[in-house]
Protein backbone atom coordinates (compact mmCIF):
# COMPACT_ATOMS: atom_id res chain seq x y z
CA UNK A 1 0.00 0.00 0.00
CA UNK A 2 1.23 3.52 -1.23
CA UNK A 3 1.88 5.77 2.18
CA UNK A 4 3.04 9.02 1.12
CA UNK A 5 4.33 11.11 -1.82
CA UNK A 6 7.28 13.44 -1.46
CA UNK A 7 7.43 16.29 -3.83
CA UNK A 8 10.49 17.79 -3.14
CA UNK A 9 13.30 20.39 -4.29
CA UNK A 10 16.17 19.89 -5.28
CA UNK A 11 17.41 22.08 -1.99
CA UNK A 12 15.97 19.74 0.10
CA UNK A 13 11.91 21.30 1.03
CA UNK A 14 9.09 19.81 1.17
CA UNK A 15 6.72 21.45 -1.97
CA UNK A 16 4.10 19.11 -1.74
CA UNK A 17 3.41 15.85 0.70
CA UNK A 18 0.54 14.12 0.42
CA UNK A 19 0.79 11.78 3.53
CA UNK A 20 -2.09 8.72 3.36
CA UNK A 21 -0.04 6.78 6.75
CA UNK A 22 0.18 9.87 9.16
CA UNK A 23 -2.54 12.80 8.12
CA UNK A 24 -1.69 14.53 10.81
CA UNK A 25 2.68 14.54 10.21
CA UNK A 26 3.93 18.05 10.93
CA UNK A 27 6.00 19.76 8.17
CA UNK A 28 9.22 19.59 10.60
CA UNK A 29 8.53 15.99 9.94
CA UNK A 30 8.33 16.29 6.41
CA UNK A 31 10.92 18.26 6.27
CA UNK A 32 13.34 16.42 8.31
CA UNK A 33 12.31 13.55 6.10
CA UNK A 34 13.40 15.49 2.72
CA UNK A 35 16.30 16.89 3.93
CA UNK A 36 17.93 13.10 4.80
CA UNK A 37 17.16 11.97 1.64
CA UNK A 38 18.19 15.01 -0.61
CA UNK A 39 21.62 14.78 1.61
CA UNK A 40 21.74 11.28 1.07
CA UNK A 41 21.58 11.55 -2.61
CA UNK A 42 23.56 14.75 -2.41
CA UNK A 43 26.29 12.50 -0.63
CA UNK A 44 26.73 9.71 -2.85
CA UNK A 45 26.38 11.83 -5.82
CA UNK A 46 29.50 14.16 -4.07
CA UNK A 47 31.45 10.49 -3.99
CA UNK A 48 30.31 9.45 -7.24
CA UNK A 49 28.26 6.26 -6.57
CA UNK A 50 25.40 7.27 -8.27
CA UNK A 51 21.90 8.66 -6.67
CA UNK A 52 19.85 6.39 -5.49
CA UNK A 53 16.73 5.54 -7.10
CA UNK A 54 14.97 3.45 -4.27
CA UNK A 55 16.02 2.90 -0.97
CA UNK A 56 14.87 -0.42 1.59
CA UNK A 57 14.38 0.55 5.46
CA UNK A 58 12.81 -1.81 7.96
CA UNK A 59 9.79 -0.12 7.58
CA UNK A 60 9.39 1.21 4.04
CA UNK A 61 10.34 1.35 0.59
CA UNK A 62 11.35 4.66 -1.13
CA UNK A 63 11.20 4.75 -4.49
CA UNK A 64 12.78 7.89 -6.00
CA UNK A 65 12.75 10.10 -9.05
CA UNK A 66 14.47 12.99 -9.95
CA UNK A 67 14.81 15.76 -12.54
CA UNK A 68 16.81 18.89 -12.52
CA UNK A 69 14.59 21.28 -10.64
CA UNK A 70 12.85 18.37 -8.37
CA UNK A 71 12.60 15.08 -6.86
CA UNK A 72 9.55 12.84 -6.46
CA UNK A 73 10.12 10.21 -3.38
CA UNK A 74 6.92 7.63 -3.11
CA UNK A 75 6.77 5.30 0.47
CA UNK A 76 5.11 2.44 0.70
CA UNK A 77 4.53 -0.49 2.62
CA UNK A 78 5.17 -4.34 1.65
CA UNK A 79 8.05 -5.87 -0.02
CA UNK A 80 6.71 -7.41 -2.72
CA UNK A 81 9.24 -8.01 -5.68
CA UNK A 82 6.60 -8.11 -8.58
CA UNK A 83 5.46 -4.15 -7.25
CA UNK A 84 8.30 -2.61 -7.15
CA UNK A 85 8.63 -2.01 -11.21
CA UNK A 86 5.02 -1.11 -10.99
CA UNK A 87 6.08 1.22 -8.61
CA UNK A 88 9.17 3.34 -10.20
CA UNK A 89 6.80 3.35 -13.22
CA UNK A 90 4.79 5.50 -11.44
CA UNK A 91 6.85 7.56 -9.45
CA UNK A 92 8.27 8.08 -12.78
CA UNK A 93 5.24 9.04 -14.06
CA UNK A 94 4.32 11.45 -11.59
CA UNK A 95 7.59 13.68 -11.72
CA UNK A 96 7.02 13.90 -15.64
CA UNK A 97 3.82 15.42 -15.66
CA UNK A 98 4.50 17.67 -12.31
CA UNK A 99 7.57 18.79 -14.37
CA UNK A 100 5.58 19.29 -17.76
CA UNK A 101 2.51 20.82 -16.35
CA UNK A 102 4.19 23.16 -13.85
CA UNK A 103 7.78 24.57 -15.11
CA UNK A 104 7.99 26.86 -12.61
CA UNK A 105 8.31 24.38 -9.72
CA UNK A 106 11.80 24.79 -9.63
CA UNK A 107 11.20 28.19 -8.42
CA UNK A 108 8.45 26.59 -6.12
CA UNK A 109 7.54 30.10 -4.25
CA UNK A 110 5.95 31.37 -6.91
CA UNK A 111 3.67 28.48 -7.11
CA UNK A 112 0.27 29.70 -6.25
CA UNK A 113 -2.65 27.84 -3.46
CA UNK A 114 -4.24 26.98 -6.30
CA UNK A 115 -1.23 25.05 -7.98
CA UNK A 116 0.06 23.51 -4.68
CA UNK A 117 -3.41 21.95 -4.32
CA UNK A 118 -3.64 21.52 -8.00
CA UNK A 119 -0.51 19.21 -7.39
CA UNK A 120 -1.77 17.47 -3.96
CA UNK A 121 -4.78 16.72 -5.97
CA UNK A 122 -2.83 15.00 -8.91
CA UNK A 123 -0.32 13.01 -6.65
CA UNK A 124 -3.80 11.50 -4.18
CA UNK A 125 -5.44 10.81 -7.77
CA UNK A 126 -2.17 9.02 -8.60
CA UNK A 127 -1.76 7.09 -4.92
CA UNK A 128 -5.54 5.62 -5.56
CA UNK A 129 -4.47 4.99 -9.40
CA UNK A 130 -1.27 2.89 -8.19
CA UNK A 131 -2.94 1.10 -5.37
CA UNK A 132 -5.35 0.13 -8.47
CA UNK A 133 -3.01 -1.22 -10.82
CA UNK A 134 -0.63 -2.85 -8.14
CA UNK A 135 -4.08 -4.70 -7.01
CA UNK A 136 -4.58 -5.31 -10.86
CA UNK A 137 -1.66 -6.63 -12.12
CA UNK A 138 -0.28 -8.63 -9.25
CA UNK A 139 -2.75 -11.73 -9.46
CA UNK A 140 -1.52 -11.46 -12.78
CA UNK A 141 2.05 -11.55 -12.31
CA UNK A 142 1.64 -14.65 -9.70
CA UNK A 143 0.09 -16.88 -11.90
CA UNK A 144 2.04 -16.33 -14.75
CA UNK A 145 5.06 -16.69 -12.58
CA UNK A 146 3.74 -19.81 -10.80
CA UNK A 147 2.21 -21.80 -13.98
CA UNK A 148 2.40 -19.92 -17.50
CA UNK B 1 -29.47 -49.15 -4.43
CA UNK B 2 -27.23 -51.67 -2.98
CA UNK B 3 -25.58 -53.03 -6.72
CA UNK B 4 -23.01 -50.81 -8.48
CA UNK B 5 -23.76 -50.38 -11.91
CA UNK B 6 -20.55 -50.86 -14.58
CA UNK B 7 -20.73 -47.93 -16.31
CA UNK B 8 -20.15 -45.82 -12.49
CA UNK B 9 -16.79 -48.39 -12.16
CA UNK B 10 -15.04 -46.55 -15.54
CA UNK B 11 -16.43 -43.56 -15.11
CA UNK B 12 -14.99 -43.18 -11.74
CA UNK B 13 -11.74 -45.06 -12.65
CA UNK B 14 -11.47 -42.79 -15.84
CA UNK B 15 -11.95 -39.71 -14.04
CA UNK B 16 -9.13 -40.82 -11.26
CA UNK B 17 -6.65 -41.54 -14.24
CA UNK B 18 -7.28 -37.97 -15.73
CA UNK B 19 -6.97 -36.68 -12.36
CA UNK B 20 -4.07 -37.91 -11.33
CA UNK B 21 -2.56 -37.01 -14.83
CA UNK B 22 -3.00 -33.71 -14.00
CA UNK B 23 -1.74 -33.70 -10.50
CA UNK B 24 1.46 -35.55 -12.15
CA UNK B 25 1.49 -32.55 -14.28
CA UNK B 26 1.06 -29.75 -11.33
CA UNK B 27 3.76 -31.62 -9.29
CA UNK B 28 6.44 -31.35 -12.17
CA UNK B 29 5.37 -27.64 -12.30
CA UNK B 30 5.99 -27.37 -8.49
CA UNK B 31 9.41 -28.69 -8.52
CA UNK B 32 10.44 -26.59 -11.49
CA UNK B 33 9.08 -23.21 -9.97
CA UNK B 34 8.49 -23.80 -6.01
CA UNK B 35 5.76 -21.20 -5.84
CA UNK B 36 3.29 -21.20 -3.24
CA UNK B 37 0.39 -21.35 -5.50
CA UNK B 38 1.09 -23.73 -7.08
CA UNK B 39 1.95 -26.27 -3.85
CA UNK B 40 -1.72 -25.18 -3.36
CA UNK B 41 -2.80 -26.02 -6.32
CA UNK B 42 -1.18 -29.49 -5.93
CA UNK B 43 -2.40 -30.33 -2.54
CA UNK B 44 -6.07 -29.59 -4.00
CA UNK B 45 -5.78 -31.85 -6.81
CA UNK B 46 -4.02 -34.28 -4.34
CA UNK B 47 -7.20 -34.19 -2.21
CA UNK B 48 -9.26 -34.22 -5.28
CA UNK B 49 -7.17 -37.21 -7.19
CA UNK B 50 -7.25 -39.23 -3.69
CA UNK B 51 -11.23 -38.20 -3.29
CA UNK B 52 -12.07 -39.71 -6.81
CA UNK B 53 -9.79 -42.67 -6.38
CA UNK B 54 -11.23 -43.47 -3.17
CA UNK B 55 -14.41 -43.44 -4.63
CA UNK B 56 -13.53 -45.68 -7.74
CA UNK B 57 -11.89 -48.08 -5.49
CA UNK B 58 -15.08 -48.09 -3.12
CA UNK B 59 -17.29 -49.04 -6.87
CA UNK B 60 -14.80 -51.43 -7.65
CA UNK B 61 -15.20 -53.64 -4.41
CA UNK B 62 -18.99 -53.26 -4.74
CA UNK B 63 -19.10 -54.57 -8.02
CA UNK B 64 -16.90 -57.62 -7.70
CA UNK B 65 -17.66 -58.27 -3.86
CA UNK B 66 -21.26 -57.28 -3.68
CA UNK B 67 -22.89 -54.22 -1.43
CA UNK B 68 -25.12 -55.15 0.42
CA UNK B 69 -23.36 -56.60 3.73
CA UNK B 70 -20.73 -54.53 3.54
CA UNK B 71 -21.37 -51.30 1.91
CA UNK B 72 -18.26 -50.22 0.22
CA UNK B 73 -19.44 -47.47 -1.57
CA UNK B 74 -20.96 -45.93 1.39
CA UNK B 75 -17.36 -46.10 3.32
CA UNK B 76 -15.90 -44.60 0.20
CA UNK B 77 -18.38 -41.70 -0.75
CA UNK B 78 -17.90 -40.94 2.95
CA UNK B 79 -14.02 -40.86 2.87
CA UNK B 80 -14.35 -38.91 -0.65
CA UNK B 81 -16.59 -36.22 1.28
CA UNK B 82 -13.76 -35.82 4.02
CA UNK B 83 -11.41 -35.52 0.83
CA UNK B 84 -13.32 -33.22 -1.17
CA UNK B 85 -13.86 -30.88 2.14
CA UNK B 86 -10.09 -30.75 2.76
CA UNK B 87 -9.41 -29.81 -0.91
CA UNK B 88 -11.61 -26.92 -0.22
CA UNK B 89 -9.31 -26.00 1.72
CA UNK B 90 -6.26 -25.86 -0.36
CA UNK B 91 -8.61 -23.76 -2.76
CA UNK B 92 -9.02 -21.23 -0.10
CA UNK B 93 -5.19 -20.77 0.49
CA UNK B 94 -5.25 -20.52 -3.39
CA UNK B 95 -7.49 -18.01 -4.05
CA UNK B 96 -6.30 -15.90 -0.84
CA UNK B 97 -2.71 -15.73 -2.20
CA UNK B 98 -3.32 -14.66 -5.97
CA UNK B 99 -6.57 -13.08 -5.39
CA UNK B 100 -7.99 -11.91 -2.60
CA UNK B 101 -4.79 -10.93 0.03
CA UNK B 102 -6.81 -10.35 2.79
CA UNK B 103 -5.37 -12.90 5.75
CA UNK B 104 -6.52 -14.97 7.60
CA UNK B 105 -10.16 -13.01 7.67
CA UNK B 106 -10.99 -14.27 4.42
CA UNK B 107 -10.17 -17.50 4.68
CA UNK B 108 -11.49 -18.75 8.44
CA UNK B 109 -14.81 -18.86 7.67
CA UNK B 110 -14.09 -21.28 5.30
CA UNK B 111 -11.68 -23.38 6.86
CA UNK B 112 -14.54 -23.75 9.64
CA UNK B 113 -17.22 -24.43 7.74
CA UNK B 114 -14.97 -27.14 6.13
CA UNK B 115 -13.80 -28.46 9.06
CA UNK B 116 -17.57 -29.22 10.18
CA UNK B 117 -17.88 -30.83 6.94
CA UNK B 118 -14.71 -33.13 7.80
CA UNK B 119 -15.44 -33.55 11.37
CA UNK B 120 -18.83 -34.79 10.34
CA UNK B 121 -17.46 -37.25 7.47
CA UNK B 122 -14.99 -38.94 10.11
CA UNK B 123 -18.27 -39.54 12.38
CA UNK B 124 -20.10 -40.93 9.66
CA UNK B 125 -16.54 -43.43 8.99
CA UNK B 126 -16.63 -44.00 12.41
CA UNK B 127 -20.19 -45.06 12.94
CA UNK B 128 -19.68 -47.05 9.55
CA UNK B 129 -17.32 -49.86 11.16
CA UNK B 130 -19.68 -50.66 14.00
CA UNK B 131 -22.23 -51.39 10.85
CA UNK B 132 -21.23 -52.01 7.08
CA UNK B 133 -24.61 -52.65 6.57
CA UNK B 134 -25.60 -50.74 2.90
CA UNK B 135 -27.36 -47.63 2.92
CA UNK B 136 -27.07 -46.40 6.62
CA UNK B 137 -25.03 -43.52 5.73
CA UNK B 138 -27.58 -42.77 3.07
CA UNK B 139 -29.35 -40.78 5.71
CA UNK B 140 -26.54 -38.42 6.44
CA UNK B 141 -26.66 -36.52 2.81
CA UNK B 142 -26.96 -33.48 4.57
CA UNK B 143 -22.82 -33.75 4.57
CA UNK B 144 -22.95 -33.35 0.87
CA UNK B 145 -25.10 -30.71 1.08
CA UNK B 146 -23.44 -28.89 3.27
CA UNK B 147 -19.79 -29.59 1.77
CA UNK B 148 -21.73 -28.57 -1.76
CA UNK B 149 -22.88 -25.27 -0.42
CA UNK B 150 -19.45 -24.60 0.60
CA UNK B 151 -17.69 -25.82 -1.94
CA UNK B 152 -19.88 -23.81 -4.07
CA UNK B 153 -19.15 -20.33 -2.41
CA UNK B 154 -15.90 -20.95 -2.70
CA UNK B 155 -15.43 -22.09 -6.25
CA UNK B 156 -17.94 -18.89 -7.08
CA UNK B 157 -15.43 -16.53 -5.26
CA UNK B 158 -12.92 -18.32 -7.70
CA UNK B 159 -14.80 -17.95 -10.62
CA UNK B 160 -15.45 -14.18 -9.87
CA UNK B 161 -11.93 -13.59 -9.26
CA UNK B 162 -10.90 -14.84 -12.42
CA UNK B 163 -13.59 -13.47 -14.30
CA UNK B 164 -12.28 -9.96 -13.14
CA UNK B 165 -8.77 -10.24 -13.88
CA UNK B 166 -9.54 -11.69 -17.64
CA UNK B 167 -11.33 -8.22 -18.33
CA UNK B 168 -8.93 -6.47 -16.79
CA UNK B 169 -5.87 -8.15 -18.98
CA UNK B 170 -5.93 -7.01 -22.63
CA UNK B 171 -2.94 -9.45 -23.15
CA UNK B 172 -4.49 -12.42 -24.67
CA UNK B 173 -2.32 -15.38 -22.81
CA UNK B 174 -3.46 -14.35 -19.52
CA UNK B 175 -6.81 -13.25 -20.50
CA UNK B 176 -7.44 -17.01 -21.83
CA UNK B 177 -5.94 -18.36 -19.06
CA UNK B 178 -7.94 -16.80 -16.58
CA UNK B 179 -11.35 -17.72 -18.31
CA UNK B 180 -10.19 -21.09 -18.18
CA UNK B 181 -9.80 -20.95 -14.59
CA UNK B 182 -12.76 -19.63 -14.49
CA UNK B 183 -14.69 -21.98 -16.78
CA UNK B 184 -13.00 -24.68 -14.67
CA UNK B 185 -14.59 -23.60 -11.54
CA UNK B 186 -17.85 -23.10 -13.01
CA UNK B 187 -17.45 -27.23 -13.72
CA UNK B 188 -16.20 -28.03 -10.29
CA UNK B 189 -19.09 -26.08 -8.79
CA UNK B 190 -21.53 -27.72 -11.17
CA UNK B 191 -20.14 -31.27 -10.28
CA UNK B 192 -20.94 -30.13 -6.68
CA UNK B 193 -24.06 -29.82 -6.87
CA UNK B 194 -25.19 -32.78 -8.81
CA UNK B 195 -23.43 -34.99 -6.13
CA UNK B 196 -25.45 -33.02 -3.79
CA UNK B 197 -28.73 -33.85 -5.72
CA UNK B 198 -28.10 -36.78 -6.26
CA UNK B 199 -27.34 -37.76 -2.67
CA UNK B 200 -30.93 -36.60 -1.78
CA UNK B 201 -32.26 -38.99 -4.48
CA UNK B 202 -29.80 -41.78 -2.93
CA UNK B 203 -31.50 -41.32 0.30
CA UNK B 204 -35.02 -41.92 -1.58
CA UNK B 205 -33.55 -44.38 -2.57
CA UNK B 206 -33.08 -43.45 -6.32
CA UNK B 207 -29.26 -43.86 -6.69
CA UNK B 208 -27.29 -43.65 -9.81
CA UNK B 209 -29.78 -41.18 -10.88
CA UNK B 210 -28.81 -38.33 -14.08
CA UNK B 211 -27.06 -36.35 -11.43
CA UNK B 212 -24.52 -38.63 -10.78
CA UNK B 213 -23.39 -39.09 -14.31
CA UNK B 214 -23.68 -35.23 -15.28
CA UNK B 215 -21.87 -34.34 -11.81
CA UNK B 216 -18.66 -36.78 -13.00
CA UNK B 217 -19.23 -35.30 -16.45
CA UNK B 218 -18.81 -32.30 -15.30
CA UNK B 219 -15.73 -33.14 -13.52
CA UNK B 220 -14.39 -34.52 -16.12
CA UNK B 221 -14.67 -31.26 -18.43
CA UNK B 222 -13.32 -29.19 -15.37
CA UNK B 223 -10.28 -31.47 -15.53
CA UNK B 224 -9.12 -30.95 -18.94
CA UNK B 225 -10.48 -27.14 -18.28
CA UNK B 226 -8.02 -27.09 -15.14
CA UNK B 227 -5.39 -28.50 -17.18
CA UNK B 228 -5.60 -25.58 -19.86
CA UNK B 229 -5.88 -23.15 -17.29
CA UNK B 230 -3.23 -24.16 -14.89
CA UNK B 231 -0.37 -25.90 -16.92
CA UNK B 232 -1.30 -24.07 -20.15
CA UNK B 233 0.18 -26.68 -22.23
CA UNK B 234 2.73 -25.46 -25.02
CA UNK B 235 0.12 -26.03 -27.94
CA UNK B 236 -2.09 -23.52 -26.32
CA UNK B 237 -0.10 -20.96 -25.55
CA UNK B 238 0.99 -21.62 -28.96
CA UNK B 239 -2.26 -21.10 -30.36
CA UNK B 240 -3.20 -18.33 -28.35
CA UNK B 241 -0.28 -16.07 -29.50
CA UNK B 242 -0.53 -16.81 -32.94
CA UNK B 243 -4.05 -15.58 -32.91
CA UNK B 244 -2.83 -12.44 -30.97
Amino acid sequence: MIQAVYVISRSGIPIVVVDKGDENSSFSDQALFSGILTAIQSAMEEIDVGVPKFVDTKKFEVFIELSDEIAVALLRKGEIEVERQIIHEMTSEILQNISSNFPNIGDYNLLSEEQIDEIEKYVEEMIEKGDKEIAKRKATKIVSDSFW
Amino acid sequence: MAEVVLSAVIFETFISVMLIIVFILILLKYIQRRKKPVLYLLLTFASFSLASLTSAIGRWLGYFLGNETIGFTDLSNMTAFLLLALSNCFVVAFVETVFANKGVDFAITFLVINGIVIGMSMEAIIYWFSDTQFGLLAKKFYIIVLLAIISLVTYIILVVYAFKEAKMNTEKLPKTGFNLIAAYGISVSLLFVCFALDSVMASLGKGYSPFYYMGWSFAMVGVFLGYLGYIMPGWLKNIIQKSS
